[in-house]
């Protein structure tokens, strides 16, 4: 799975399972300064990863640096994927 | 081939596992005389700690190279379990559990090689007592809404600010501490410290009176301006928030693991009484208004069993349990209190007085619907991980 099939994916799960309303998103939108996900969300959002992506995200690395928007989710999930492999 | 090699679900116990249980229920019955006066008087039994710790309870889930004993989870479930079943003492079971999902496991799943070889050798041989440091007078549920704050300065952080609520606190030499580093990130500034007691201007209040667990200390603790080094951060700036949830996923799938196993001991208890108390010439068990409670009980206890060790099984095998940790977090709190009420209702006038020791049960598990995320708390958690938005 390349960046951008990632990126899509993510896109879509917020859209579709973790925002309320018709909520279109930008990749480079932060989703956590506008409150758009709050800490369960987040919780939500691993589990997609881990499960769907195939992913496995360490706690540590749930930061603000990684999950502030969809485009940093996307280069985060991609080195990872990139060192596990 | 078995089972567990194939990855079914097994909960049946190995012959090891069922030894290891009828160990701790032992060491749990030793443990229990004295209870009713801890109870009454408020107080900690450093000795029962250490008598935890030569056991191997409080390492059960550590590795040998720690300090632990290096059981895998579902064999430290059944020792807890065990233990809890021979012990009467609440609060010594709220207290193995509590040092242990809530400091020690995430010391040892995320901790640094260095603070792993500081701390957990200590905490396992009971030297040391270690609390879990979130809750602030004016977060609660609201967990996230923290006013304590780590200042970044040379050498490490200056923490200042006030944690409630904390079990151990009182009698702890290492508290596990959320503060904000970054205060204008709200959840995504927090932080997680590892602050030892003897730090100046570590501050450890006085127990504070409670209803039930009374033999597990409950207090304040403050920080004023406590240099904490760089080296005593657990995981990276900034990840405090998903550390907590990880913390709590734990905490909420095991806190209760030990009042299982008195729930399994209470309900026996309560069936050799309706079979012994005679009543208008039969015992009482004969009355279905006390055969059904026994009934009612019984469910519960399987129920909750269940859960627990699925969860177990869950995490075991390195899946994510985040429902299942929360409904057997709200199904065994609220249980706990419905079987220990059964209880009193059966014992009558016996189950009512302190001297039976029946009473107690019930003001020990009135707290497990607060602490660790409330019921409440737990519901709209599984609401939402339905797709509730």
């Amino acid at each position: 799975m390349n960046r951008q099939e990632i990126e899509e994916r993510l896109t879509r799960y917020i859209q579709d399972e973790l925002l309320v309303g018709n909520i279109t998103i930008e990749p480079d939108e932060d989703l956590l300064e506008s409150a758009l996900l709050d800490s369960i969300s987040i919780i939500q959002l691993v589990h997609f990863c881990e499960q769907e992506l195939k992913v496995k995200i360490p706690h540590e690395d749930v930061t603000i640096e990684n999950f502030a928007s969809v485009e940093l989710m996307g280069s985060y999930l991609t080195s990872r994927i990139q060192a596990t492999h | 081939m078995g089972n567990a090699e194939r990855g079914a679900v097994d909960f049946s116990l190995t012959a090891e596992q069922k030894e290891l249980y009828q160990q701790q229920a032992e060491l749990g019955r030793k443990l229990s005389q004295g209870a009713a006066d801890r109870d009454r008087d408020g107080t900690f039994s450093s000795e029962a700690w250490l008598s935890l710790a030569s056991s191997g309870l409080l390492g059960c889930l550590i590795p040998k190279e720690y300090g632990g004993q290096g059981h895998d989870l579902v064999t430290s479930i059944a020792m807890l379990e065990g233990f809890g079943y021979g012990c009467t003492d609440n609060g010594l079971n709220l207290a193995v559990n509590g040092q242990l999902w809530s400091v020690q496991e995430p010391l040892l799943s995320i901790g640094t090689e260095d603070q792993k070889r500081r701390y957990l050798p200590g905490l396992c041989r009971g030297e040391m007592v270690a609390a879990h440091g979130m809750t602030e007078p004016d977060s609660g549920s609201n967990a996230f809404a923290l006013e304590t704050r780590a200042e970044k300065v040379e050498g490490g952080y200056k923490l200042s600010g006030r944690k409630w609520l904390i079990g151990l606190g009182p009698v702890c030499q290492l508290a596990l501490v959320f503060a904000s580093t970054a205060p204008a990130r709200g959840s995504w500034g927090l932080s997680a410290f590892l602050v030892e007691s003897d730090s100046e201007g570590f501050v450890r209040h006085p127990v504070r009176d409670k209803m039930g667990l009374r033999s597990s200390p409950l207090g304040d603790l403050e920080f004023k301006d406590v240099l904490v080094p760089e080296s005593n951060r657990l995981g990276q700036e900034g990840a405090g928030m998903a550390i907590f949830n990880a913390t709590m996923e734990w905490e909420r799938a095991f806190i209760f693991t030990s009042h299982l196993g008195r729930m399994r001991r209470q309900l026996e208890e309560c069936v050799d009484y309706a079979n012994r108390r005679v009543l208008g010439g039969q015992p009482i068990g004969r009355h279905q208004s006390v055969s059904h409670r026994l009934a009612e009980m019984k469910v519960r206890y399987e129920t909750s069993r269940l859960l627990l060790y699925r969860t177990a099984w869950l995490k075991s095998q390195g899946r994510p349990a985040t429902m299942e940790a929360t409904m057997t977090k709200l199904h065994l709190g609220e249980a706990l209190v419905a079987s220990s009420l059964d209880a009193i209702r059966i014992h009558g006038g016996r189950g009512y007085l302190t001297e039976f020791e029946v009473e107690r049960d019930l003001r020990d598990t009135v707290g497990g619907v607060i602490y660790s995320g409330t019921s409440d708390i737990q519901k709209n958690l599984i609401a939402r991980l339905l797709g509730v938005k």
